[in-house]
């Protein structure tokens, strides 16, 4: 059966005018509009969850070996969500169609692009320790391809001990080239090791800028895709997630994408939201709170439940993680910030009262890692002075590994790191006393368990293994606190800072190549701004390709040069998206002097280079310092664009009437 | 070289900064002053918006400074006065800085406009009841928590400040009722707890001690499972093993609050177990440090009760 919407990946592409390959990374392959992930593992079962565009008749198949898929899940046992849009009138042509009664009645998609669907098919009876393979069907017709990277291990018995490894990362959700590189130098470490993940934890901001589904689906789902089809991601809500999914109604695109244990489903007590919840892996238990929009006073409901889950968790191991650090002197500050003092005050009391043995959190971009502390819950500034049980660097090739008791103890000394350096640029402010390790470069931590050992990693994004720390479980170990304990060296802020210029995404589209033809004019500043809008009749404009300019350089365009020559020039040309609300971020690659102004549509959308004003009325203008490509991520694209076509123009000014150089080239993408 | 004025310099130096901050704005979060500062730029250049003065006002916010964040998220509500979520997160701030009244109409002005977002509706007559406590309109209060839970029924949160507030209120049945219902909607294991409590609270002393004990052999850390057995016990006569129970909480307790006395809850706990022990000043003591911890209406309600009763 031809289905409109099965055609629409493959249209797509074609109907965006100069579409180009994808630089990096890519959409997945129709029907698919999120390929199918791994989540909520337990012993006993695991849910497959996929998107595609347009209604599918879902059916997964499981199965012990590839050649035999024989357990079924399918349509009746399958959750469904749906995206039709609120009203009629906002709904492309090609959706019309599925806006049926029953599609209508299935459980919405928060913000997901229209004709979006969504599937949970959840599989039981599952074996525990065992790797089964999956397919993902329509009806009879299988949609992932045949591939033993389909596969997935359910969850050991708690309370099994073996080796574990899992990986931690946050701060990632960029689509830019730290997040993969991290990604990539992760993949490389397991690969060498030849000891590949049991899952991982995202400690939030997954989704940057504000957690909207189309950001979700480019910035974490694509980018991570091979791995989270095979290791269940566990994660906790960041702040950027925080701007569209809120944790007291457990609504928003971050609860769209995953599937959390709220019935204690995968261990522990049962918290009846997807915003905290815990898990055991084997001889592990792991606690995930929601630290960005929820009560976090003793009395309030989280905080009760972290209480009681504690009191019952058995395992050898307790690690929690939560996007807010209490401990962190890195891009944010925990003596100042309000969220972060009430995680150390209210919240962190209770974890080493319940002898949690690691936080790991994020929130400050920057890797930070203590010596083995307890008690530090000052709401001042914090200081380390007896609340330091270990100040050694807790590596076992060098001042040995943490050691505590064997159990499940208070107060026997907690290890913190801060994993808020996976993706976004890094920062920092100073140097917290309780950091053993500080390190401002991007990475991740892998974390190995094995028996009553606990050793973490952090492997920088080229690779390379930059910090080591163990925790031993063993004996009876007394407890000292140190009324001195060793000191890092005091930060000193550089004097300068290298100038950062704005990345691409590593996954787009070009919608205007560079050397396309536009249409220009050298007068048309004198008409204001009417000539940016679609309507605008620029028949009698002249027709050229870029790149424009005069000076030093060679231009498929050359302008009159000298006191003759234009000071300004502009240019505007049409482009098609079929479907804005799959637009992640609309982008200007540009190679311009001396300053440029972007509309779409008519509505500004990017400002360099020029003070206020525009045209003939345009003040401070100023000569570009260096030269090459820029990007600039176009501003609220989505309320400038429509489906259908649109019009991009630019005007560009030179700075003054002595500049000898005037250039314009520009590139418009789309991240989607 | 051209030469600039001074307040030409002034300007050309915001708009430069605006050259290097706009790519990194656009995804970047490097701590809540650099945030401040460059949206302020953003303001000053671009011209204010409710979405930047929103984002403002949430780093305001993180550093407590609310009346900054109060000023910005007004002006956010008069630019886009159909933004119901700008008018809660005012009416949150509001209540942080203390202004009840102001925060109970920024709240009414949002509810006006909520009719067809349940999800917002729901959340603002949560916050309205909060209010509501806080100005001793317990009643109004109760009325509020209702119609958010029927509204949303899915937040066992809220469930659970219902029953806190029906304690208080003495209404142990349809607190016991409101529980059964929010346990069979979230599933909520913290909910299986407060309805244990709730049991104790209304004296169904043999039911009670019948969901305490297999709670009680389940756990690794025990104190509360044995405070509220002792409590069943007590109310049915058995003050003897009830002593016993909370003498084993007290010694568990004292282990696990470690040397700086801050577990808010541990320290609630321990008051409870003495003051049920008959140890007055002890309790009183930790109650007020529990206070100190960060402690809210639950241990403030026993403190006062505690104090109020003749020779505490």
């Amino acid at each position: 059966m031809n289905k409109p919407w099965c055609s629409l990946s493959t249209i797509l592409p074609l109907l965006l005018l100069g579409m180009g390959p994808l630089a990096l990374g890519g959409n997945p392959p129709a029907p698919f509009s999120r390929s199918p992930y791994v989540q909520a593992v337990s012993p006993h079962q695991i849910t497959i969850v996929w998107r595609t565009e347009g209604p599918v008749t879902p059916v997964v198949r499981a199965g012990l070996t590839p050649g035999n898929l024989n357990l079924v899940v399918s349509r009746g046992s399958v959750i469904e969500r749906a995206s039709l849009g609120k009203k009629e009138s906002e709904v492309p042509a090609h959706w019309k169609s599925i806006r049926t009664p029953k599609n209508l009645a299935l459980p919405k998609l928060h913000s997901a692009p229209i004709g979006t669907f969504q599937y949970e098919a959840k599989i039981t009876a599952l074996k525990p320790s065992t790797t089964y393979y999956y397919a993902v069907y329509d009806g009879t017709k299988r949609l992932t391809p045949e591939s033993v990277e389909y596969q997935f291990i359910t969850q050991p018995e708690a309370g099994t001990r073996r080796p574990y490894r899992f990986w931690v990362l946050g701060d990632s959700g960029t689509g830019r080239s730290s997040q993969k590189a991290v990604h990539d130098a992760m993949l490389g470490f397991i690969k060498q090791d030849a000891k590949p993940l049991d899952f991982w934890i995202h400690v939030g901001d997954m989704a940057y800028g504000t957690g909207q589904d189309t950001e979700f689906q480019t910035r974490f789902f694509e980018s991570y895709e091979p791995t989270l089809r095979s290791s269940v991601c566990w994660p906790t809500m960041g702040n950027h997630e925080g701007s569209t999914s809120k944790g007291t109604t457990g609504v928003g695109p971050y609860y769209d994408a995953y599937v959390m244990p709220t019935q204690g489903e995968s261990g522990g007590v049962a918290s009846g939201t997807e915003a905290y919840f815990s898990f055991n892996h084997g001889n592990i238990h792991f606690i995930c709170l929601d630290s960005h929009d929820l009560d976090r006073k003793p009395e309030g409901a989280m905080a009760k439940w972290l209480k009681a889950d504690l009191d019952k968790a058995h395992s050898d191991w307790l690690i929690a993680f939560w996007h807010h650090p209490p401990y962190t002197k890195g891009s944010h500050d925990s003596d100042k910030e309000k969220d972060l003092i009430e995680m150390r005050s209210y919240i962190l009391p209770i974890i080493e009262a319940g002898g949690v043995d690691l936080v790991l959190t994020g929130h400050s971009h920057i890797y930070e890692r203590s010596m083995l502390i307890d008690g530090a819950y000052s709401t001042n500034a914090t200081t380390a002075e007896t609340f330091v049980l270990d100040d050694g660097d807790g590596g076992p090739n060098s001042d040995g590994a943490y050691r505590k008791s064997a159990g499940l103890n208070p107060h026997l000394g907690t290890v913190q790191v801060v994993t808020g350096h996976s993706g976004q640029s890094l920062g920092r402010t100073g140097t917290s006393p309780l950091m053993r390790r500080t390190i401002l470069e991007h990475g991740s931590v892998l974390i190995d368990v094995d028996g009553d050992t606990l050793t973490g990693r952090m492997i920088n994004k080229n690779g390379t293994e930059r910090d080591v720390f163990s925790i031993i479980k063993r004996g009876t170990v007394a407890v000292n606190r140190l009324p001195l304990p060793w000191q890092p060296p005091e930060y000193k802020k550089p004097s300068s800072t290298p100038s950062s210029t704005a990345e691409a995404p590593l996954d787009f589209r070009v919608l205007i190549p560079r050397g396309a033809e536009w249409s220009y004019s050298t007068s048309a500043t004198s008409k204001g701004s009417l000539w940016t809008l679609i309507d605008f009749d620029a028949s009698d404009w002249k027709v050229a390709p870029a790149a424009f300019g005069r000076g030093q350089g060679v231009f498929a365009t050359p302008l009159a040069g000298g006191r003759n020559g234009p000071r300004s020039l502009c240019v505007r040309r049409e482009f098609q998206i079929i479907q804005t609300d799959r637009i992640t971020e609309l982008g200007l690659r540009i190679n311009y002097a001396d300053a440029f102004i972007a509309y779409i549509n008519g509505r500004e959308v990017a400002r360099v280079g020029a003070g206020r004003g525009n045209g003939r009325n345009i003040q401070h203008l100023n000569p570009r310092e260096g030269s090459g490509v820029q990007y600039f991520a176009l501003k609220n694209p989505g309320s400038a664009l429509r489906n259908g076509t649109n019009v991009f123009a630019i005007e560009c000014h030179a700075a003054s009437e002595d500049s000898l150089d005037f250039l314009l080239d520009p590139e418009l993408i789309a991240e989607d | 070289m051209r030469i600039l004025c001074s307040c030409q310099r002034l300007h050309l130096g915001l708009w430069i900064g605006l050259l290097t901050l706009m790519p990194g704005r656009l995804t970047a979060h490097a701590g809540p002053e650099h945030e401040i500062a460059e949206l302020t730029e953003e303001i000053l250049f671009f011209g204010a918006t409710s979405d930047r003065l929103l984002q403002r006002a949430i780093e305001y916010r993180t550093l407590g400074r609310l009346k900054e964040a109060e000023k910005d998220l007004k002006q956010a509500v008069s630019l886009q006065p159909s933004q119901i979520g700008i008018r809660r997160e005012l009416a949150r701030v509001q209540f942080g800085i203390g202004q009840t009244k102001e925060a109970l109409q920024s709240v009414e002005s949002g509810l006006r406009i909520s009719e067809n977002d349940l999800d917002e509706r729901a959340s603002l007559l949560m916050l309205r009841g909060e209010l509501q406590v806080a100005d001793g309109k317990h009643e109004k209060a109760l009325s509020d928590f209702d119609a958010a839970i029927q509204l949303h029924p899915a937040n066992a949160d809220w469930f659970l400040l219902r029953s806190g507030l029906q304690r208080r209120l003495g209404k142990h049945e349809a607190r016991l009722a409101g529980l059964k219902e929010g346990i069979r909607r979230t599933g909520s294991g913290m909910l299986e707890i407060e309805r244990t409590e709730a049991l104790l609270d209304a004296g169904h002393w043999a039911l009670a001690l019948k969901q305490i004990q297999p709670e009680l052999e389940a756990s690794r850390l025990k104190a509360s499972w044995q405070i509220r057995r002792a409590r069943a016990l007590i109310g049915l006569q058995r003050r003897a093993e009830a002593e016993t129970d909370l003498k084993l909480a007290v010694t568990e307790i004292e282990l696990r609050l470690g040397p700086g006395l801050k577990e808010a809850s541990l320290l609630g706990d321990r008051g409870f177990a003495y003051e049920l022990l008959g140890q007055t000043k002890q309790a009183l003591y930790d109650y007020l440090a529990a206070m100190e911890a960060g402690s809210g209406l639950e241990v403030q309600t026993r403190l006062k009760a505690l104090q109020a009763a003749p020779n505490p």
